[in-house]
C-alpha cells in the first residue's frame, strides 16, 4: 500500500529528480512544477504530471506560494515535498499547505520557526543544557562585559551585534589586550553599522563543520543516522562531504550524536533534519538546526542503507519509524562531491554553455541535475550534480572517488571537476586533516595545470580532425606539403 | 601557415595536412592523426603510435573534448576573429562581461565621453553586485544590454570609441 497516492515536488533540479526516483519507486504518483528555464530537466521526465509554474525570474516561480499551492490543489496531490532551499524552511508554506488540506512533508510548523530563528534556537539548546559556544552578551550588562568576556576564555571572536557577513569580526587571542579590543571593535562597530553593541564567543580554531543526522516519528521516537563532515567548503558553500567524519573517535561521536537526539526530542522534532555543530580542540558546539533534508543526505544513505525521503514519506503520513536506534548501522565510507558550473581559477566564478555531452560513471551514485541538451544559465545556483561513492574504508572511497571524477564528463560548460580530483588528492585531506578554512588556505589547488605537450597535441589532432573549415584546408592545398614530406597513418 | 586554436584561453598553432594516406597534424613534427566516431560522443583518437578514447562534442568553432579524466575546450579562432581583436586594439574597445549575470544599471548613454575608470555598467551575478568600469578614457559608442537583461560571459557590455574620433 502506498503511503501517498501522489506527491507534489515544489523544487528543482537535483533534488527534485532524487525525489522523484522514490515517489516513483514506492509507486506513487509524482507531480513536478517547473519554470520554463528549467526545461530539459532531469526531474521532468521522471514525474507523471508536470506543472509549469510562472514568476518575475525563475528562482521568484518555486518561491511563489500560493502558486505551488494552487498546482498541487489542481494535480491533487495529498502530499508536497518541499526539497532544500526555495520554501523547505518556509513556516507559512507548511501552514498554507496544512490549510489546502496538503501534507507538508517536513516537520511541524512550530518546529520550523524555532529553528529557523537562529537566536531563539541557541537559547532553546542552551536552556536546556546542549554546548553552544561559551559566551557574554554586551546587552546583558554592559558594565560587566568585558570581565565576562574574560570568564569565557581565549580565543575569543568579538562581533558586532549589528553586523554580518563576518564583517567586523576580531579574534583575541591576548586577554590581556581585551580591553583595547573591544573598544575598537565597538568604535568600528558605531562607525560601519551605527551600532556599537558588541558580543563575545569562544573561537574555534580551524574549526570542522560537523552535522547529525536526525529523524523523528510522530509516534514520540528519535533517532539519529550518524555524523556527516562537510568542512571542505569555501565561502561557506559546501563541496565536498564524508560520512562517518574521519575526525571522530567513537566516544566522541556518540556524545556528538546523543547530543544531537536530545535536541530534536527536546524540540518534539517529527521526519527529517539536521542539527549542525562547530567542532574543534576536542569541543563542539551547537552552530544551528536544519528542519528539512540537506544535499549531502546522500553520504548517510550509503553508510546506512536507508532511504532518507522514504522515511520523510512514512512519516508525514502518520507511521511509526518501526526500529531503535541500536538497529541503526553504519558500514564503511562515502564521499559526496559536488559538480558546480563555477571556475575555481577565477575565484569560482559561476560558467554558462550546454550540455552537449553528458558521460556518467556506472560504479558510483550520480544524482543528476542537468540532462544532454540542457542549457546551464545564470537563473539558478550553479549545483549541477553530486557524485557519491562508497567503499569500506575512508582509503577506499578517496579511490573510488578519484575514479569517478576522471570518468564523469560534462561537455559544454566548464564545471569544477578537475579542481574536486586535486582537493581529494591533496594530503590534508587525505590525511582526514580538515577544517572550514582549508580550502582558501590552498590557493595553488585552485588552477588546472596546462595541459602536456602530448595532452595539447591529442586535443589539436581530435579539434582539427571535427572541424570543418580545418580539413577544407587540409584537403584544399595538398602541393603545400609535399615539400614537407610525406608520412604514413 | 598555421590556424589559431586557444586551449582553456592559451594560444596554439597547427596546421592539419592531407596526402594520399590520411591527415597529419603538422605543429614542430609531422604526426599522422585519425579519428573514428563512435556512439555517443565517443571516438577513437589515433594520434602517432598512440591511441586515446575520447568524448567529443561541437558547437559551432568550439571543440569540447574529454581525454584522459579531464575536459577541455579548444576555439578555433577562425581569421574573422583574429582581425576583431586587432582591431580592439587601435580603434573601439569593448567592454566584455567578466562572468554571466544580469544588468543592475546603465548609468551611461550613448555619445557620453568617459574617464577611464568611469563605470559604464553594474552587473550582477550570484548575488555579487560588479560595478565594470572604462577600460580606458573614450566616448561611449554602443550599449548593447539593457536593463534586466541575461548574459553570458564574455558577451559584449559597452563599446567604448576613441576620444578622438
Amino acid at each position: 500500500m502506498t503511503v501517498f497516492r501522489s506527491v507534489l515536488v515544489a523544487n528543482r533540479g537535483e533534488i527534485a529528480a532524487r525525489i522523484l526516483r522514490t515517489v516513483r519507486a514506492q509507486g506513487m504518483r509524482g507531480i513536478l512544477v517547473h519554470h520554463e528555464a528549467d526545461r530539459g530537466a532531469p526531474g521532468l521526465a521522471m514525474a507523471d504530471e508536470c506543472i509549469e509554474i510562472t514568476g518575475r525570474t525563475p528562482v521568484a516561480a518555486y518561491l511563489d506560494i500560493e502558486q505551488i499551492i494552487a498546482a498541487a490543489k489542481k494535480s491533487g496531490a495529498e502530499a508536497i515535498h518541499p526539497g532544500y532551499g526555495f520554501l523547505s524552511e518556509n513556516a507559512n508554506f507548511a501552514r498554507a499547505a496544512a490549510k489546502a488540506g496538503i501534507t507538508f512533508i517536513g516537520p511541524s510548523t512550530d518546529a520550523i520557526e524555532l529553528m529557523g530563528d537562529k537566536v531563539r534556537a541557541r537559547a532553546f539548546v542552551a536552556e536546556r543544557g546542549f554546548p553552544v559556544a561559551p559566551s557574554a552578551i554586551e546587552d546583558d550588562a554592559p558594565n560587566t562585559f568585558v570581565d565576562r568576556a574574560r570568564a569565557v576564555g581565549a580565543p575569543l571572536l568579538i562581533k558586532p551585534s549589528a553586523g554580518g557577513g563576518g564583517k567586523g569580526m576580531r579574534i583575541v587571542r591576548d586577554l590581556s589586550k581585551l580591553e583595547e579590543e573591544v573598544a575598537r571593535a565597538k568604535s568600528e562597530g558605531q562607525r560601519y553599522f551605527g551600532d556599537g553593541r558588541v558580543y563575545a564567543e569562544r573561537y574555534v580554531e580551524r574549526p570542522r563543520h560537523i552535522e547529525v543526522q536526525v529523524l523523528g516519528d510522530t509516534h514520540g521516537n528519535v533517532v539519529h543516522l550518524f555524523e556527516r563532515e562537510c568542512s571542505l567548503q569555501r565561502r561557506f558553500q559546501k563541496i565536498v562531504e564524508e560520512a562517518p567524519s574521519p575526525a571522530l573517535s567513537q566516544k566522541l561521536r556518540a556524545k556528538i550524536c546523543e547530543t544531537a537526539v536530545g535536541i530534536a526530542a527536546a524540540a518534539n522534532y517529527t521526519n527529517a533534519g539536521t542539527i549542525e555543530f562547530i567542532y574543534g580542540n576536542g569541543e563542539f558546539y551547537f552552530l544551528e538546526m536544519n528542519t528539512r533534508l540537506q544535499v549531502e543526505h546522500p553520504v548517510t544513505e550509503m553508510i546506512t542503507g536507508k532511504d532518507l525521503v522514504a522515511e520523510q514519506l512514512r512519516i508525514a503520513a502518520g507511521e511509526p519509524l518501526g526500529y531503535a536506534q541500536d538497529a541503526i548501522k553504519r558500514q564503511g565510507h562515502a564521499i559526496e562531491m559536488r559538480i558546480y558550473a563555477e571556475d575555481p581559477a577565477r575565484d569560482f566564478a559561476p560558467t554558462t554553455g550546454k550540455v552537449l555531452r553528458l558521460a556518467t560513471p556506472d560504479d558510483a551514485r550520480c544524482d543528476l541535475g542537468i540532462a544532454e541538451g540542457q542549457a546551464v544559465t545564470a537563473a539558478f545556483d550553479p549545483m549541477l550534480a553530486k557524485l557519491i561513492v562508497h567503499a569500506d574504508t575512508r582509503d577506499g572511497a578517496l579511490e573510488q572517488a578519484d575514479i569517478a571524477l576522471a570518468k564523469f564528463a560534462l561537455l559544454g560548460c566548464r564545471t569544477n571537476k578537475d579542481f574536486l580530483r586535486r582537493l581529494l588528492a591533496d594530503p590534508d585531506v587525505t590525511a582526514g586533516a580538515m577544517h572550514t578554512g582549508l580550502i582558501g588556505e590552498k590557493p595553488d589547488l585552485l588552477a588546472s595545470p596546462e595541459p602536456t605537450t602530448e595532452a595539447a597535441r591529442a586535443l589539436l589532432a581530435a579539434a582539427s580532425l571535427s572541424l570543418p573549415p580545418v580539413i577544407e584546408s587540409a584537403h584544399a592545398a595538398p602541393a603545400l606539403h609535399a615539400s614537407i614530406g610525406g608520412w604514413r597513418n | 601557415m598555421k590556424h589559431h586554436f586557444l586551449i582553456d584561453g592559451i594560444r596554439h598553432r597547427a596546421w592539419l595536412a592531407h596526402n594520399e594516406n590520411g591527415h597529419a597534424l603538422l605543429d614542430e613534427e609531422a604526426t599522422p592523426v585519425s579519428i573514428e566516431a563512435l556512439e555517443d560522443g565517443r571516438a577513437l583518437l589515433r594520434i602517432g603510435d598512440n591511441a586515446y578514447d575520447i568524448l567529443i562534442a561541437m558547437d559551432g568553432d568550439r571543440a569540447f573534448i574529454h581525454l584522459d579524466g579531464r575536459e577541455y575546450e579548444v576555439v578555433y579562432e577562425s581569421a574573422a576573429a583574429v582581425f576583431e581583436h586587432e582591431a580592439a586594439a587601435t580603434g573601439d574597445a569593448i567592454a566584455r562581461a567578466p562572468m554571466p549575470g544580469s544588468v543592475v544599471a546603465t548609468p551611461v548613454t550613448v555619445g557620453q565621453q568617459v574617464a577611464e575608470g568611469h563605470v559604464l555598467i553594474v552587473i550582477e551575478s550570484m548575488k555579487l553586485e560588479t560595478s565594470i568600469a572604462a577600460p580606458r578614457a573614450g566616448v561611449v559608442e554602443t550599449v548593447h544590454v539593457s536593463l534586466g537583461q541575461t548574459f553570458d560571459r564574455d558577451a559584449p557590455l559597452v563599446t567604448l570609441a576613441p576620444l578622438e574620433a
